[in-house]
C-alpha cells in the first residue's frame, strides 16, 4: 500500500501544479484545460466508445504495418548477411537510409497513394523495415564469424548450416531488431496518422481536435496514446528484451 | 568505397527504372537527372542552405536547452534517491509518448512557428539525456571515487574530476539519442507545425505544388546531414574522448 | 613510552546483516613505528580488508579510533595514500603521468612542479617511458606500479595496500614485490600491507600481524628478522614461514 501511494506522489504533485497552472496561470480554459475537465472528458470519450474506435484504428495499423516491415526487414538483413553481392548493393543504401526520419517520406507517400490507410501503413512498414534489417544483417554476419567454422568442420554443408546455426544464432539480434523496429513504427505512425488524414485513429483524433481549439480532447488522446505506449513497454518490449536478454546474457550490445 | 558507389548506382539504376515504368504519374516519380537538377538549383541559389539553417538552429536550440535541463536532472537522480523516486515514474509514463503526438497541443499554446517546432525537439530529445545521465551517474566506479578522497578531493573536485569524466560515455550515448529524436521531431514539427523555412517545411511545401523533384532532393539532403552529423560529429567526439580513454569499445561502421 | 607513529586503539567494527549484528572487528590494537612495513595476513574474513578500510577512513569504526602522529583520522585527508587489488582504481580519462599528479593537484602545487614530481615517482616505478599511456593500454602489472606511483606522489605518511598483486600472474607478481621493496627503501614509508599469500608477507614485512575470522582479531604478531634482500629459498626464511602458517591454523 505505501509503495503504491509512493508511486502515485510524483504523479499527484504534477497534478496539482498543472491545475494551479491551468487555472491561474496565462493560458484560458480552452487553451489549457485543468485536470479536472480532462479526467471528465476522457471518461467521456471512453465511454461512448470514442477513444477505443480510434486506439483499435491505430493498432491496427501498428499491426499491419509491423508485418510488413518486419518480414521486409528479416528477408533483406537475411539477405544481405547471406549473400556478399546483396550486401555490397544494399547495405549502404540501408545505412543511410536508416537515420532519416520515416515521416520525412510522407508527402512522398501521400502524392503516390493519396490519403487514408494505405499510405500510413506502408510508411509505417518502410520505417520500420530499416532496422529490422540492419539488425538481422548484424545477427547473421556475427553468427557467421563464431560458429560456422566449428560447424563446418563438424561436416555441416551449407543448408544445414544456415538453418542450424546461422538462423538460431541470429534470432536474439533479430528479435533487437524487431523491438526497434515497432518502436519506431509507433513513433512513425502517430505522425503519419496526422499527415494523412486517416479515417479513424489516435493521431487524427488529436490533430482534428484543432479545428474545435478542443485541447482537452487532444490531451485525452495523449493519455491514451501514453497508456498504448506504456502497455507496449510493458508487455511487447520489456518482455521481448528479457526474453533475448536470459537468452544470451552479453551477446548483443 | 568502392562498394558504396556500386551501391547507389545500383539504386540509382532502379530508381530511373521505377520512375520511367509509369507505375505512377510522371509528376510523381520524377527521374534522376530532374532531382539531380532540383537539387543543384536549390545549393546554387541558396535556399537549401537557408533551409537547413533553420532547422539546424532549431535542434541545435531545442537540443541545448534539454541539455541543461535534462542532464544536471538526470544526475540529481542519480545521486540522490528522493528525486529518483519522483522524477522516474513520470519520465517513464512520458517517455512512450512520440513527440510528435504533443503538436497539435503545442500549437494550441505556442501558436504555429518556430516556438512550437523547438518546444517539440526540447520534449524529444530531453528523455534520452535525464536518462542516460541518471545511468551515467550511477555507473560511477566507487573505487575511483574512494581512490580520489583518499588523495583528497573535496565533493566539489569529486564531482568535476572523477564524476563527470566517469559519467561521460553514457552522457555521449544519450547525446546520440537526443540528436536523433530531435531530428525527427524538428522535421515532422516543421510539416504539421507548418514553420515558416527548415527542411521539413520544404518537403510538406513541396506537396502542395507536387514539386516531387525538390522533395525527394530534400530527402537526400536530410538523409545525407543525419548521416554526416552520425559519422562526423558523434564519432569523431566519441573517438577524442571516451574512445581514446578505452571506456567504449569503438564499433566499426 | 615510545610515541608510536600510527596507533589503532581498540578498533571495534559491527555491521548490520538480516537480523543480527556481525562483528567483523573486535578490540584490534596495533601500534606502528614510522618507516616500519607491516603485513595483516589471515584467511578470508577475517576483518583484515575492513581494518585497512577504517584506517584509510572509508569507515568508521564503532569503537576505537586510529591515530596518525597523535592526531585522529577522519574521514578524507592528504595523509594516506591506497592501493586498491581492482586495476580500475585508474582514471581511465587520465593518463599515466596525469593519474599520478592526481594527488598533487589535490594539493595545490603548481603545475610545472606537479609535472617534475609525478615524472620522478613514475621513474621510480620504472615506468617513465609510458608517462602519456592511457591505462587501458597498460598491463595488469604496469597499472598497479602507476597505482603505487599516484599513492606515494603526494607523500603520505603511510601507504595503505589491499592485496594489489593479487592478480597478478605469478611472475609478475615477483617482480612487484622485489619492486615494491626497492621502493620502500628509497622512500621509507610506513606501510600497512594485507594479504592472505604468507610467503609474501614474509618477503616483504619487518613484522607481520596475525588476524583470525569471526570476530576478527590479532591472533600474533611475528617480527620479521631477517634483513633484505630476502631469500624465499633459504632456511630462514621458511622458518619464519611455517610460523606464521601455524598462527593461522
Amino acid at each position: 500500500m505505501a509503495s503504491a501511494l509512493r508511486l502515485a506522489f510524483p504523479f499527484v504533485v504534477t497534478a496539482l501544479v498543472w491545475q494551479a497552472f491551468a487555472l491561474w496561470g496565462p493560458f484560458p480554459p480552452k487553451l489549457f484545460p485543468g485536470v479536472d475537465k480532462i479526467a471528465a472528458t476522457f471518461v467521456r470519450l471512453l465511454l461512448n466508445g470514442v477513444l477505443v474506435i480510434h486506439a483499435l484504428g491505430t493498432i491496427a495499423r501498428l499491426v499491419a504495418g509491423f508485418a510488413i516491415g518486419g518480414v521486409l526487414g528479416v528477408a533483406l538483413g537475411l539477405a544481405m548477411g547471406r549473400s556478399r553481392r546483396a550486401e555490397e548493393l544494399l547495405l549502404p543504401i540501408v545505412s543511410v537510409g536508416n537515420p532519416v526520419p520515416g515521416l520525412a517520406y510522407a508527402p512522398l507517400f501521400v502524392i503516390w497513394f493519396g490519403l487514408g490507410n494505405l499510405p500510413a501503413v506502408l510508411l509505417v512498414g518502410f520505417a520500420a523495415a530499416f532496422p529490422v534489417a540492419v539488425n538481422t544483417w548484424t545477427g547473421v554476419k556475427t553468427v557467421k564469424e563464431i560458429w560456422i567454422r566449428a560447424a563446418r568442420s563438424l561436416g555441416a554443408g551449407e543448408r544445414q548450416l544456415f538453418r542450424a546455426v546461422v538462423l538460431p544464432g541470429a534470432l536474439p539480434y533479430v528479435l533487437t531488431g524487431l523491438r526497434l523496429g515497432l518502436a519506431r513504427a509507433w513513433r512513425v505512425l502517430i505522425a503519419v496518422e496526422m499527415l494523412t488524414s486517416v479515417s479513424l485513429g489516435l493521431g487524427w483524433l488529436i490533430f482534428g481536435a484543432r479545428e474545435f481549439l478542443a485541447t482537452d480532447v487532444m490531451l485525452a488522446g495523449i493519455a491514451v496514446i501514453g497508456i498504448v505506449g506504456l502497455a507496449l513497454e510493458k508487455l511487447v518490449f520489456e518482455r521481448l528484451e528479457h526474453y533475448t536478454v536470459v537468452r544470451w546474457g552479453m551477446l548483443a550490445r | 568505397m568502392k562498394g558504396t558507389l556500386v551501391s547507389f548506382g545500383f539504386a540509382a539504376l532502379v530508381w530511373e527504372a521505377f520512375a520511367r515504368s509509369g507505375i505512377f504519374p510522371a509528376v510523381a516519380t520524377p527521374s534522376l537527372l530532374a532531382i539531380g537538377a532540383a537539387l543543384v538549383a536549390m545549393i546554387a541559389d541558396g535556399t537549401l542552405f537557408v533551409h537547413v539553417l533553420y532547422t539546424l538552429y532549431r535542434i541545435v536550440v531545442g537540443l541545448a536547452l534539454a541539455a541543461i535541463v535534462g542532464v544536471p536532472l538526470g544526475m540529481l537522480m542519480g545521486r540522490f534517491g528522493s528525486v529518483e523516486r519522483f522524477v522516474l515514474p513520470l519520465v517513464s509514463v512520458l517517455n512512450p509518448i512520440p513527440s510528435l503526438a504533443w503538436v497539435p497541443v503545442f500549437i494550441m499554446w505556442f501558436g504555429l512557428g518556430n516556438t512550437a517546432a523547438m518546444a517539440l525537439v526540447f520534449y524529444a530529445a530531453a528523455f534520452p539525456l535525464i536518462l542516460n545521465a541518471w545511468t551515467g551517474m550511477r555507473s560511477v566506479n566507487r573505487i575511483w571515487l574512494r581512490a580520489a578522497s583518499s588523495m583528497g578531493a573535496d565533493d566539489r573536485t569529486l564531482f568535476l574530476k572523477v564524476v563527470l569524466p566517469g559519467a561521460l560515455p553514457f552522457v555521449i550515448a544519450g547525446l546520440r539519442q537526443a540528436f536523433a529524436r530531435a531530428w525527427i521531431a524538428v522535421v515532422g514539427g516543421e510539416m504539421i507545425a507548418a514553420t515558416s523555412w527548415g527542411l521539413g517545411w520544404l518537403i510538406f511545401d513541396s506537396k502542395e505544388f507536387l514539386n516531387t523533384d525538390v522533395m525527394i532532393a530534400t530527402l537526400v539532403a536530410i538523409g545525407v546531414l543525419g548521416l554526416v552529423f552520425e559519422r562526423v560529429v558523434f564519432q569523431l567526439l566519441e573517438r577524442r574522448t571516451v574512445g581514446r580513454w578505452g571506456m567504449v569499445r569503438m564499433a566499426g561502421a | 613510552m615510545r610515541v608510536s607513529f600510527i596507533e589503532l586503539r581498540h578498533l571495534t567494527f559491527e555491521y548490520e546483516a538480516a537480523e543480527r549484528t556481525v562483528p567483523a572487528l573486535r578490540d584490534v590494537t596495533i601500534a606502528m613505528a614510522e618507516s616500519e612495513f607491516l603485513c595483516v595476513v589471515g584467511r578470508s574474513g577475517c576483518g583484515k580488508t575492513t581494518l585497512l578500510n577504517i584506517v584509510a577512513g572509508f569507515l568508521q569504526p564503532t569503537k576505537g579510533e586510529v591515530l596518525i602522529g597523535g592526531k585522529p583520522v577522519t574521514g578524507r585527508g592528504f595523509d594516506r595514500g591506497v592501493v586498491f587489488q581492482d586495476f580500475a582504481q585508474l582514471f581511465p580519462w587520465r593518463t599515466a603521468q596525469r593519474n599520478v599528479e592526481f594527488g598533487l593537484e589535490m594539493k595545490g602545487m603548481a603545475s610545472a612542479e606537479r609535472v617534475e614530481t609525478a615524472r620522478r615517482f613514475l621513474a621510480l616505478v620504472n615506468l617513465e617511458a609510458f608517462a602519456g599511456a592511457y591505462p587501458h593500454e597498460l598491463s595488469g602489472g604496469m597499472q598497479q606500479r602507476v597505482a603505487i606511483a599516484r599513492a606515494l606522489a603526494y607523500n603520505p605518511s603511510v601507504l595503505l595496500m589491499d592485496e594489489p598483486f593479487a592478480a597478478l600472474d605469478a611472475l609478475t607478481r615477483d617482480e612487484m614485490q622485489k619492486l615494491l621493496v626497492d621502493v620502500w627503501s628509497q622512500t621509507r614509508k610506513t606501510v600497512i600491507y594485507v594479504t592472505h599469500n604468507v610467503a609474501e608477507a614474509v618477503y616483504l614485512a619487518d613484522r607481520i600481524v596475525v588476524m583470525t575470522p569471526h570476530p576478527g582479531t590479532v591472533k600474533a604478531d611475528v617480527r620479521v628478522a631477517l634483513s633484505r634482500p630476502r631469500d624465499p629459498l633459504s632456511i630462514a626464511f621458511l622458518e619464519y614461514q611455517k610460523e606464521v602458517v601455524g598462527h593461522l591454523r
